[in-house]
């Protein structure tokens, strides 16, 4: 898994509960949606989201080790994403809450996600 | 669609009249040219998206018809995330159709403060009532559902005025739009009205087609010099000759291409939004269900200064407001059933620039709020959470980074009262205007009261960069009542 998608896959929301084989086949349809809109955003944004991401593999390097950032868990990558958020650079946060929001939209938009929850609505 | 140009080499085209951008502006200032026989080209930067074949998710929509997928943000000061259409019809095709008439303050306070006499609520009503025909504008029918249904509670109790919202819509059986709440083909935007009307009269389109910039010879622009994309991604340049340029681009593009062209005086320095603060409200019953996804009324009592409405509530436009403060929202998303989301939206006084950077394919844009503006969204907000919570919200979460909501009426001012955190807010807008605003003196103002380009004998700029300053609703009533008397005084002065 490459860095930027294993940081897409740490980003997608634990509701609704998916099946492992469901939530990859999500994970991948997300990372696809938010790198196609990432290349859409004007060349300011394209690069912020950059630094961003190095910024968090750096981060990363120095939590995890030299480990590629795909091969850690989910649950981990999820919190160290919370804990770099939490550093509260103004930038970094509104550059993180644009690979979320975006995440958000593939993920709420997606036919698995909606059968879980029609699924969960209706038993 | 009969009339479109495929362009598939490089082309050089001929017309009377070259309409720049298909958005309100674009699209009343086309059909009107060709109705009078006039030989209108309309180019558009964006593609063209049949009705029937109009994406029905947000994140079908995004890469296809919003300019840079939606990821747009002003810098400087606080970032406001903002919405621009960038396809055939412009914002209408992304917009709710709300369409709403300017207050006759407001157009009042426009004729003082930029010279314009002949600018009188009397004089745009017509026009007004022609724009409000052409897509339709009408009260929708029926049961509303809860999201309106709150915000007239909400303005019962506080014993505020509420208004319902017109559409351009007309009456359809079929499924509703996931997103816009419309029945598919149901609302009557540019692509479904002005310009298939335009088309029919004889005009052409040719959509995916960037003008990089104006050509002139003295004071004359003599066509522009574009950029098409084929269906095969492959582009191809267009050159345009023309005997009358109407710049109907929008707010951040006709500035953009005026400063491509050369012509910077006083262009793209008055750039003007409606900063809009939001709330997640969760309510004890089920708030949302299937086609009620819009709120259709406004609380209108502090107009102009200060409205609020309701945003559009599908589970992915609820992942974007989770998103804007993670950590303390996703516990709400099983909750979706019981929320909504309202908005406050002032009209500021801050203003902005529109930059055009070379090498850039987008322009820069720079917005700073006065501390005016923002003790304005700071008691917007206050008085929004406040009503909110009046009308049974068990919980109302300001667009802030780390806030916990209120549960409690009385504590939402002790909250606030140091204002609003600059660095926690998430502010948005979907209005535009103000980049080149028209005014009666052409040394302050780079667009004369019928719309003609100071400095030059043929081009007239129709969009909402024209507006002289934010007109405290949705503008495009606005944009297509100036863009009609733009067109009428052209074709006045041509007979």
């Amino acid at each position: 898994m490459l860095a930027f998608d294993a940081i897409i896959d740490a980003l997608l929301p634990e509701w609704p509960a998916l099946p492992p084989e469901r939530r990859a086949s999500v994970s991948t349809h997300c990372a696809h949606f938010v790198r196609r809109q990432i290349a859409l955003a004007p060349a300011h944004v394209r690069f912020g989201i950059r630094i961003l991401l190095i910024a968090f593999c750096m981060f990363a390097v120095l939590r995890f080790g030299m480990r590629p950032l795909g091969s850690v868990e989910r649950q981990q990558r999820a919190t160290a994403l919370r804990a770099f958020a939490l550093e509260q650079m103004p930038l970094f946060v509104a550059l993180e809450r644009v690979l979320r929001s975006m995440t958000a939209v593939a993920f709420f938009e997606h036919t698995d996600v909606l059968t879980a929850i029609d699924e969960e609505r209706c038993p | 669609m009969t009339g479109a140009t495929t362009i598939q080499g490089p082309t050089t085209l001929t017309c009377d009249a070259l309409v720049i951008g298909t958005g309100a502006g674009g699209a009343s200032a086309a059909a009107t040219l060709s109705d009078a026989g006039v030989d209108v080209l309309m180019l558009e930067e964006g593609p063209y998206v049949p009705i029937d074949q109009s994406p029905q998710r947000l994140s079908e929509t995004l890469p296809i018809l919003w300019r840079c997928g939606g990821l747009t943000a002003t810098i400087g000061g606080t970032p406001i995330a903002l919405a621009e259409g960038r396809c055939v019809g412009g914002g209408t095709e992304i917009n709710s159709a709300i369409f709403q008439r300017a207050p006759d303050e407001v157009v009042e306070g426009w004729a003082r403060a930029n010279h314009l006499p002949g600018l009188t609520p009397e004089a745009l009503s017509p026009l007004y009532d022609r724009a409000a025909a052409a897509v339709n504008a009408s009260l929708t029918p029926g049961d509303l559902g809860p999201p309106t249904e709150i915000l007239r509670r909400a303005a019962e109790v506080m014993n505020w005025k509420v208004t319902a919202l017109e559409r351009g819509r007309r009456e359809s059986s079929s499924p509703r739009h996931q997103i816009s709440g419309f029945a598919t083909g149901a609302k009557q935007s540019m692509s479904a009205t002005l310009i298939p009307r335009a088309l029919l009269c004889g005009a052409r389109l040719v959509a995916n087609c960037r003008v990089d910039r104006l050509s002139f010879q003295g004071r004359r622009a003599t066509g522009a010099v574009a950029a098409a994309t084929d269906g095969q991604g492959r582009r191809h340049r267009v050159t345009v000759n023309a005997s009358q340029i109407f710049l109907c681009a929008g707010t951040t593009q006709t500035p953009s291409i005026l400063l491509r062209s050369g012509v910077s005086k006083n262009i793209g320095c008055s750039f003007q939004l409606h900063p809009t603060v939001r709330v997640l409200a969760t309510f004890p019953e089920l708030v949302n269900a299937p086609g009620h996804e819009l709120p259709l009324a406004a609380i209108t009592e502090f107009m102009p200064g200060l409205r609020f409405g309701g945003s559009v509530f599908t589970l992915s436009t609820f992942g974007l407001a989770v998103a804007e403060d993670w950590s303390v929202r996703e516990r709400y998303l099983p909750e979706y059933g019981h929320c909504a989301m309202y908005y406050a939206m002032i009209r500021p006084d801050g203003v902005g620039r529109v930059r055009s950077v070379p090498g850039l394919a987008e322009p820069i844009l720079s917005y700073r709020l006065t501390e005016r503006d923002w003790r304005r969204l700071r008691d917007a907000l206050s008085l929004l959470a406040r009503a909110m919570l009046a009308a049974g919200a068990t919980r109302v979460i300001p667009s802030m980074r780390g806030h916990p909501g209120w549960t409690d009426a009385n504590r939402v001012e002790p909250d606030l009262r140091y204002g609003l955190l600059r660095d926690r807010v998430a502010l948005m807008t979907i209005h535009l205007f103000g980049s080149c605003p028209m005014g009666g003196d052409s040394d302050l103002f780079p667009v004369d009261p019928w719309g003609h380009l100071a400095g030059f004998d043929n081009i007239i700029v129709a969009d909402g960069s024209v507006l002289p300053s934010a007109p405290g609703v949705n503008p495009q009533a606005t944009i297509m009542a100036l863009a009609y008397h733009a067109t009428d005084s052209y074709l006045g002065a041509r007979h």
